[in-house]
């Protein structure tokens, strides 16, 4: 396997446990909602296994090649799009969401804006701290002058 | 401190070993000065011909199957393409940022976050450069991360 393929495995697996728990999270609320006292059936929590599972393969999704920012802002908005339409597609296969109730819809997709808020964010948190690690090996490599181990 | 010369046929590759007991800082920046000086780059400047350092060097950038050379403000068009200078310049401060850009890592500034897990070079002469996510795990590498 690949160290890209490697990279991008563990990507979607980081994004998939993120997604998983901020749902959790989310459902507990939208239940609480609009279906307090109703007795829910187990397959939900496979429902919404699934659902995040088919959500966090949006990590694979580059239908623009990122050659600036533009493209990666598209990107990010198709992705967003993708998700919307996963949750609110299985939402009305699962029976969750009836779509001509505009509050419930409205909630739900609140809700998507918000998981998918907190998981890019928490995203951007590593990246800031990949950052800075980098900038420190960077210091030291210039202090140095030292190049790759290997070659030396 | 020892210094020995040996001739090598003709052909052969040239190499410097050096034998020591500790990498100190000073024996580490005559390895950084030997492997950031080995080359100079021919351009032409108002009909005049320039040899520029390679250590003196921002980054190199393809823009329409030409290649320029960047230093802190002058810009000059090389005969080569990226891929040879990439080649060339392994293992030294020179590390392929993009498809078009080689950037020299002893003038980034800093790295700075960017979307869609790039990042974002900042150079020492305040240009801003884009290091593509295929090419961040190199970087890292590069880096000893």
């Amino acid at each position: 396997m690949t160290q890209n393929l490697q990279k991008k495995i563990r990507g979607f697996i980081l994004t998939y446990c993120m997604t998983t728990t901020a749902t959790l999270f989310v459902c507990a609320v939208y239940i609480n909602i609009f279906w307090r006292g109703v007795l829910l059936n187990p397959d939900i929590l496979w429902e919404i296994l699934l659902l995040c599972f088919v959500c966090s393969l949006c990590n694979f999704m580059h239908p623009f090649r990122e050659t600036d920012r533009k493209r990666i802002v598209l990107n990010i908005v198709t992705r967003y799009l993708y998700i919307n339409l996963v949750v609110l597609g299985g939402g009305h296969i699962f029976h969750w969401l009836d779509i001509k109730n505009v509050l419930m819809l409205a909630v739900m997709m609140l809700e998507i804006l918000f998981v998918f808020i907190l998981v890019s964010a928490v995203i951007w948190i590593l990246h800031k701290k990949a950052s800075e690690r980098l900038n420190q090996k960077l210091q030291e490599y210039q202090r140095t002058g030292r190049h790759d181990n290997e070659a030396l | 401190m020892k210094i020995s010369i040996q001739d090598i046929a003709p052909g052969e590759e040239e190499e410097i070993i050096i034998k020591c007991r500790d990498l100190d800082e000073a024996l580490l920046k005559v390895i950084h000065e030997l492997k950031t000086r080995r080359g100079k780059f021919t351009v032409t400047d108002n009909d005049k011909i320039r040899q520029i350092d390679a250590g003196d060097i921002y980054y190199f950038e393809a823009v329409d199957n030409k290649v320029f050379l960047y230093l802190e403000r002058d810009v000059f068009e090389v005969r080569y393409k990226l891929y040879e200078i990439e080649a060339e310049y392994e293992n030294t401060d020179f590390f392929r940022a993009s498809k078009s850009v080689i950037i020299n890592l002893a003038k980034v500034r800093q790295f700075a976050p960017d979307f869609g897990g790039r990042f974002e070079a900042q150079m020492m002469n305040g240009e801003k450069l884009m290091i593509s996510r295929q090419y961040v795990p190199g970087l890292k590498k590069r880096l000893g991360i």
